[in-house]
């Protein structure tokens, strides 16, 4: 699972009309679009970011073929590498579009998955956010050039930034496993007992474990300081019972000062209903 | 004065008060539309074109107005109805889209809101009323922030992707390349082309409103297979989708509201 070569200055993952877009938005440098919302948008200007522009990168893809054994644990690295490698695609054009914007890094990144009953081995991959710049041309791009990425929210950005840390990256791992199917000889063991089932804990542990190490050591590379709000996810993805992906994502973050307290939370008893989103 | 009808929540209404704009009544914007013929059969016409197996797309141009159209007829209507109220703006804008099993064909598209007016604040003859989907406590937000919310900015497309050789070599297992894990570029190439529409007549429709921005953008799409023989089975795709947000411009240099770290109760 080897980072792809990126050349901050290549477009090569953008289509013709992502770069078109672009164009068009560099040309207009004081109008921006974005998703955020308005809670989103106010704090980022009072962090020092303005909004630049909303930034995708997408990939359909195609899923090989994956053999496995009815009585094994184990990863299917067919199905790990394409989940992997197809979000790391998404994910790198959503860098080269704010690259290309000048950006120093991309606020409140959602990666989405699609799947559709037309295409049984195909999936949807997509990221989108919001690319910001400081305003006063302070660089917080990660230390290996790149945009930073991260999939926290305005809020949290604001939150981070004022305690003395910055986003580098957003880091992810994942493990598609196979969890091995049970004998007859086990199934009979076990009938009206209480008792752990060692091969699916151990199957289940494996996968997580492979998941997060995965995650961990592209934090490691990004040199970062640690990660915050990860978020551990296991889908099946329509692959049918005994095979789940595990699926690490978090926020690499730096420290920028030794300072990193915070105001005195205040207690507050709101009035209003859940927050007001936009609809 | 008198009384008022509006969908807002308590707190809405008395942000957008606070702020000086005051309810009048509820207001509506609806337009049931039927999408006309289209011919789909793309792949016959660029073949004659001396087109082989590569991927391509071109948009459908009928249901694609269709959308636009219904659209904007609807905002034009929710915003008629505003204007007869006397209303300076309208909030909180509900939008939907809609298609019903017993209306063949038919799209329709539902916008409604609050008009509110004002006390503070007036339009001048060429200002156009603006619309906007966010709550009353973002208008207030934005208001206190130096920002003024000019109006919804949206757009429809529905794209015909074309599939190439390689895309349907990719569904065969014995012939074809379906064991490999690989991009199907020419749907990706669709998808980011279908983007690029959409968020290209959002930019149109800001520019119109003269915002410097947009904020909130809310894009959606959905795909609809069409299987196609062409010596072979293609799976082509049909692509909508539509993107809205909210256009702004910067009036003053406010800063935010207060900010606190809250422990809250609920």
């Amino acid at each position: 699972m080897t980072e792809a070569e990126y050349d901050p200055t290549s477009t090569a993952g953008v289509p013709e009309h992502g770069r078109e877009r672009l164009a068009r938005m560099r040309e207009q440098p004081r109008f921006f679009t974005s998703d955020l919302t308005v809670n989103e948008f106010l704090l980022i200007q009072e962090v020092g970011f303005e909004p630049l522009g909303l930034v995708v990168g997408s990939s359909i893809y195609h899923i090989g073929l994956q053999t496995r054994g009815w009585k094994q644990n184990q990863e299917l690295d067919v199905l790990t590498q394409a989940m992997y490698h197809a979000r790391e695609l998404a994910m790198t054009r959503m860098e080269e579009e704010a690259d290309q914007l000048g950006a120093d890094g991309v606020v409140g990144v959602r990666l989405e998955i699609g799947r559709y009953e037309w295409g049984a081995d195909l999936a949807e991959f997509l990221a989108i956010g919001t690319a910001v710049r400081h305003s006063e041309g302070r660089l917080h791009r990660a230390p290996n050039g790149r945009p930073f990425t991260s999939d926290l929210s305005g809020q949290d950005f604001w939150t981070l930034m004022t305690a003395g840390y910055r986003p580098v990256g957003l880091v992810m791992g994942n493990c598609v496993y196979h969890v091995a199917h049970q004998g007859l000889g086990g199934w009979m063991k076990q009938i009206g007992r209480n008792c752990e089932m060692p091969n699916f804990t151990q199957a289940l542990y494996d996968a997580r474990e492979l998941a997060m190490e995965r995650m961990q050591s592209e934090a490691e590379t990004l040199e970062a300081e640690g990660i915050v709000a990860v978020q551990l996810h296991e889908r099946s993805h329509g692959w049918g019972s005994h095979v789940i992906e595990f699926f690490a994502i978090g926020t690499a973050i730096l420290p920028v000062s030794d300072d990193h307290t915070i105001p005195q939370p205040s207690l507050v008893m709101t009035l209003n209903d859940p927050p007001a989103t936009v609809r | 004065m008198s009384s008022f009808t509006s969908t807002l929540p308590v707190a809405s209404f008395l942000a957008l008060r606070h702020s000086g704009l005051d309810p009048i009544r509820q207001v509506m914007g609806s337009c049931v539309y039927h999408v006309g013929w289209q011919n789909t059969d793309y792949p016959a016409f660029m073949q004659q074109q001396g087109w082989q197996y590569e991927g391509g797309w071109t948009e459908l141009a009928t249901p694609a107005a269709a959308w636009n159209e219904a659209r904007a007829l609807a905002l034009e209507r929710l915003r008629d109805e505003a204007r007869a109220a006397g209303a300076l703006a309208v909030v909180d804008v509900a939008y939907r889209r809609l298609d019903y099993d017993w209306a063949v064909g038919g799209i329709e598209i539902v916008a409604t809101g609050t008009a509110v007016g004002s006390r503070k604040f007036a339009l001048d003859e060429t200002e156009e009323i603006p619309l906007t989907n966010l709550s009353g406590e973002d208008v207030w937000k934005l208001l206190e922030s130096g920002w003024w919310p000019l109006g919804i900015v949206a757009g429809s497309t529905v794209l015909y992707v074309v599939s190439s050789y390689r895309t349907a070599s990719a569904g065969r297992l014995l012939t074809g390349t379906a064991s490999q894990n690989q991009e199907l570029v020419d749907y990706t190439n669709g998808l980011y082309e279908a983007r690029d529409i959409v968020l290209r007549r959002v930019r149109g429709d800001a520019r119109d409103v003269g915002a410097t921005g947009v904020i909130g953008l809310n894009l959606e799409h959905r795909y609809r297979e069409h299987e196609v023989e062409r010596n072979g089975k293609f799976v082509d795709l049909i692509i909508t989708m539509h993107a809205l947000g909210t256009g702004l411009v910067a009036v003053d240099h406010g800063g935010p509201p207060q900010i606190y770290y809250a422990l809250e109760t609920d």
